[in-house]
């Protein structure tokens, strides 16, 4: 199992940033991020799917990250129904094809298929695999040969740290970005009024579904025929999902589910770096991270710091404080998140 | 087919499990899923009880089986999964790949629905690992099921949900909590007071869907009686039904009439439909959103 370094040598902690768009992932590689992760369409899909490179753009966007020493890594993180196995297993092979340096995935399936055609190539388990203990990683390691887990976003700081030391696959948490509220891959609310979901398509709720009207009560938000939300005139309106409308529950009408934030756990690097976390993510391809190349560089800088000497970490509120506007007022609080109790 | 009662996903007092599993026990099922599958911090059923539950269901003819958890995570939860795991009386559904590894190789298991197995690359491999059974996630249509039983492996069993709320989210926070302004570590178990679970309606008092602690439900009952002809034919093996503390057993009645008389669904498809209160919904199957009700009276869907 891994040791616990000292404060004075911390391990080096890769810096990943998801991306949509190969503009973000230039953003992302020129301002300090040591791996860029994105979705791959399809070689020959007809139309390109809004959050993932074409081939091309891929071919691109590994060769400027390949030139200034930046790992990249295609991530398909959904389970596949039946009649997209086939279209997924081109896209691996696109993956392998174009020199990736690792593949992000969900499905058992899919890994049963990239880890025997190509076993040189490293599989980082998704976040949405959902794992959530030291068995649950040894199965995938033991069978696929998973090298790295995309912890979900949901594990306080103490839980990471126990989890690190009792598994030899390296962690990579999400430190920045949108988390969902609901277990990665346990979610169906969003099949349940509109028939997608971010586990078997990858896309939550599609735009085609939301419906928006001004009525005498607001301005209201329907996903199809279900009502989601209300606003009044000044009210901030947040991106629409089943999980995010507000709801009448024993007497009371309020967000039962939505925390309606971005997670940032800047202050917390010291301690996920002692823990013996091996990556940070952040994660721009769910929602628009404003300022991704500002955002990149902020983490990178204190990534660096925290290595060189974690404990003058103290300035880092001030970098916090800039993330905070970056995030045009939409961030929680790094310690609520990871130190809530659950 | 064979009828399958599934575990109590609300918090109900030692007394009332009790004596919802006596009448169980002189039901029409001929499999009963027992344990605690949506928060650990529940309690009023400790392991033994568990066991005890399955003896005398054994007694009375059923097959027990033992569910577990999501998303083990705690090094309790961990520890109640392996003694699951390591029990030899009763078959074990895995709902975290943790416990099909605890399992290990040569223990025949159940894959639950948690496991997200939604194709048949994912069900071979599975298939591989022991499953002897599994549990098609509550989204699956009668098309994906139907390419996926002509590409199952030989010997492994289907079973799907054919009745009861649908369990459309897992959470690693309580939200029945968080609408009494607590924590999860702090709870009360106040998830004990709601039987049935917290209703969330929308602002124009629809039903949508039901807060069960770290466990998001429909508000509608997925009801496919109708459809169990048709699964029959599709070579399905076990009907699930999610329990509620009523009627318990006239469900059963109602989908073993069905099983029995294929060609004459419709005198239980109507007692069904008088015991079962408020909207139901069977869009999924039908390939549409899960909450649509497509099928009417009468009608045998495509």
């Amino acid at each position: 199992m891994r040791s616990h370094h000292n404060d004075r040598t911390l391990r080096h902690i890769e810096l990943v940033c998801g991306v949509s768009t190969l503009p973000s992932l230039r953003a992302a590689v020129d301002n300090g991020a040591s791996r860029v992760a994105f979705g791959l369409n399809h070689p020959k899909a007809g139309q390109k799917h809004f959050r993932a490179l074409s081939v091309s753009e891929a071919a691109c966007g590994i060769r400027h990250a390949h030139a200034q020493g930046v790992k990249t890594a295609v991530t398909l993180d959904f389970y596949p129904q039946e009649s997209a196995i086939a279209e997924c297993r081109d896209v691996i092979d696109a993956a392998s094809d174009l020199g990736v340096d690792a593949i992000e995935l969900a499905d058992v399936g899919l890994m049963q298929y990239a880890s025997s055609l190509y076993p040189s190539l490293p599989l980082h388990l998704s976040a949405r695999a959902a794992a959530a203990n030291c068995a649950a990683l040894e199965f995938y390691r033991k069978r696929f040969t998973v090298r790295r887990a995309i912890l979900p976003a949901m594990f306080t700081a103490d839980q990471i740290e126990h989890l690190a030391g009792t598994t030899p696959v390296d962690l990579e948490v999400h430190v920045y970005g949108e988390p969902c509220v609901m277990a990665e891959g346990r979610c169906a609310l969003s099949s349940y009024v509109t028939s997608s979901a971010r586990s078997t398509t990858g896309v939550c709720t599609p735009a085609s579904a939301v419906h928006w009207s001004k009525t005498r009560e607001g301005l209201e938000c329907r996903i199809n025929d279900v009502l989601v939300d209300r606003y009044g005139m000044h009210a901030k309106v947040v991106p629409p999902a089943p999980c995010s409308g507000c709801y009448e529950v024993a007497g009371r009408t309020y967000h039962p589910f939505d925390d309606a934030a971005r997670l940032d756990a800047i202050e917390l690097l010291p301690a996920l770096a002692r823990a013996g976390v091996a990556a940070v993510r952040v994660e721009g391809r769910r929602g628009h991270v404003p300022h991704l190349a500002q955002v990149t560089r902020i983490w990178r800088d204190a990534i660096d710091m925290c290595r060189r000497d974690p404990t003058r970490y103290g300035w880092v509120s001030e970098l916090a404080l800039v993330l905070r506007r970056l995030s045009e007022g939409r961030l929680q609080p790094a310690s609520a998140a990871y130190t809530r109790g659950r | 087919m064979k009828l399958a009662l599934g575990p109590i996903e609300y918090y109900w007092p030692r007394d009332t499990a009790f004596s919802f599993y006596r009448a169980v026990a002189r039901s029409p099922y001929d499999i009963v899923y027992l344990g605690e599958t949506v928060c650990s911090r529940r309690h009023e059923l400790d392991f033994d009880d568990w066991l005890d539950l399955a003896l005398m269901l054994t007694l009375a003819g059923k097959k027990a089986v033992l569910s577990t958890l999501p998303l083990a995570q705690s090094a309790s939860e961990l520890g109640l999964l392996r003694r699951i795991a390591e029990n030899d009386a009763y078959a074990v559904e895995a709902n975290d790949v943790g416990a099909v590894h605890m399992l290990g190789s040569g223990r025949p298991f159940i894959a639950g629905s948690g496991l997200n197995v939604y194709n048949s690359e994912s069900l071979a491999s599975f298939a591989t690992l022991g499953a002897a059974r599994w549990v098609a996630p509550i989204e699956i249509s009668r098309s994906t099921l139907s390419t996926l039983q002509r590409r199952r492996p030989p010997h492994l069993q289907t079973e799907l949900q054919v009745y009861g709320r649908l369990p459309l989210a897992h959470s690693f926070d309580c939200f029945t909590a968080r609408r009494f302004k607590l924590q999860k570590d702090n709870c009360g178990l106040r998830c004990i007071d709601f039987p049935e679970g917290l209703p969330a309606r929308t602002r124009e008092l629809k039903p949508f869907l039901v807060l069960n602690g770290t466990q998001t439900q429909s508000a509608s009952t997925c009801n496919l009686i109708r459809e169990a002809p048709a699964m029959a034919e599709l070579g399905v093996d076990v009907l699930r039904i999610a329990p509620t503390y009523a009627y318990v057993t006239e469900i059963a009645e109602c989908f073993k009439h069905a099983i029995d008389h294929p060609r004459d669904v419709e005198p239980a498809a109507r007692e069904l439909a008088r015991i079962t209160h408020g909207p139901t919904c069977d869009g999924y199957w039908h390939g549409a959103p899960g909450d649509e009700h497509v099928a009417t009276a009468g009608v045998f869907a495509d």
